[in-house]
């Protein structure tokens, strides 16, 4: 069997990657498909720390679970701004929705 | 085998995850991203999470994504459009500052007498990570309350805004 190391280091390259993508990104949906990289990254850990420290609990499942169910009202609420901002301004980059600094 | 299993999918995983943010076409990227879920839900079942595995997929690739994927087909952006999404100056630093911070925490993690030492799995019963155990936590047992119930409630109360926040947004007129 794989030692926790690998699965907790294979978490962190996963969310540096996502980190990443939010940052050389200009695309709005691809910054919010990094997002869920990240969140990704984070119950891989936590199934991981589960598995391995506290198997007499179910704690750390549980959490993922909640953060699965997080993840899926922060997206339908993240595209329902994108389609009302792209029916305003017709773009979905976010160097040319500046307008709050400028 | 299970260390063949881990390498194969944690690859795949890194891979189809790293494509995701690289490649420019929103639709493809979308594909890859469901591509690397099915990876994450195979260490799922490595890590005796059943029941996580089959969430991952249904909810993930199954309603999440899909959801991505009719919102890129109601913009309907052309070609021209998203191809001008190009590298700068800028970019190069935040890439080598990104390696640099997952290289250093990688190599805390790797090494011998790191944080998380190299413990290795215990058996478990079967009924870690089933649907009896995600009940039991969830919604507690014969009269007793569960552990995770009051947080289960408030996750409720946020679907529901966020229901109708969705509703609220998408209207013609805001």
């Amino acid at each position: 069997m794989v030692s926790l190391n690998l699965f907790i280091a294979l978490g962190i390259v996963l969310f540096f990657i996502g980190l990443l993508g939010v940052l050389i990104r200009r695309n709005i949906i691809i910054i919010m498909i990094s997002i869920e990289i990240m969140l990704n990254a984070i119950n891989i850990m936590l199934v991981a720390f589960n598995r391995y420290k506290f198997i007499e609990n179910n704690d750390g499942l549980t959490y993922s679970f909640f953060i699965i169910a997080v993840a899926a009202a922060e997206a339908s609420v993240g595209l329902a701004i994108l389609i009302a901002v792209y029916r305003k301004r017709k773009t979905v980059f976010v160097n040319k929705l500046n307008t709050m600094s400028n | 085998m299970e260390t063949f299993l881990f390498y194969f999918l944690g690859i795949g995983l890194l891979t189809t995850a790293g494509t995701a943010i690289v490649l420019k076409n929103p639709m493809h990227s979308i594909i890859s991203m469901i591509v690397s879920f099915f990876f994450i839900s195979g260490l799922y079942l490595l890590l005796s999470a059943p029941f996580l595995a089959v969430i991952q997929i249904m909810v993930y690739a199954g309603a999440i994504l899909v959801l991505f994927l009719f919102v890129i087909m109601l913009f309907d952006l052309q070609k021209s459009e998203y191809q001008k999404d190009k590298f700068t100056k800028f970019d190069i630093v935040s890439i080598l500052l990104v390696g640099f911070g997952a290289s250093k925490l990688v190599a805390l993690v790797v090494t011998s007498n790191s944080v998380v030492n190299f413990s290795k799995a215990q058996s478990v019963s079967n009924d870690f990570g089933s649907v009896k155990a995600f009940a039991y936590s969830l919604f507690g047992a014969s009269g007793v309350i569960g552990q995770h119930s009051f947080v289960f409630e408030v996750i409720s109360v946020l679907l529901l805004a966020a229901i109708i926040s969705a509703v609220v947004l998408a209207k013609k007129r805001l």
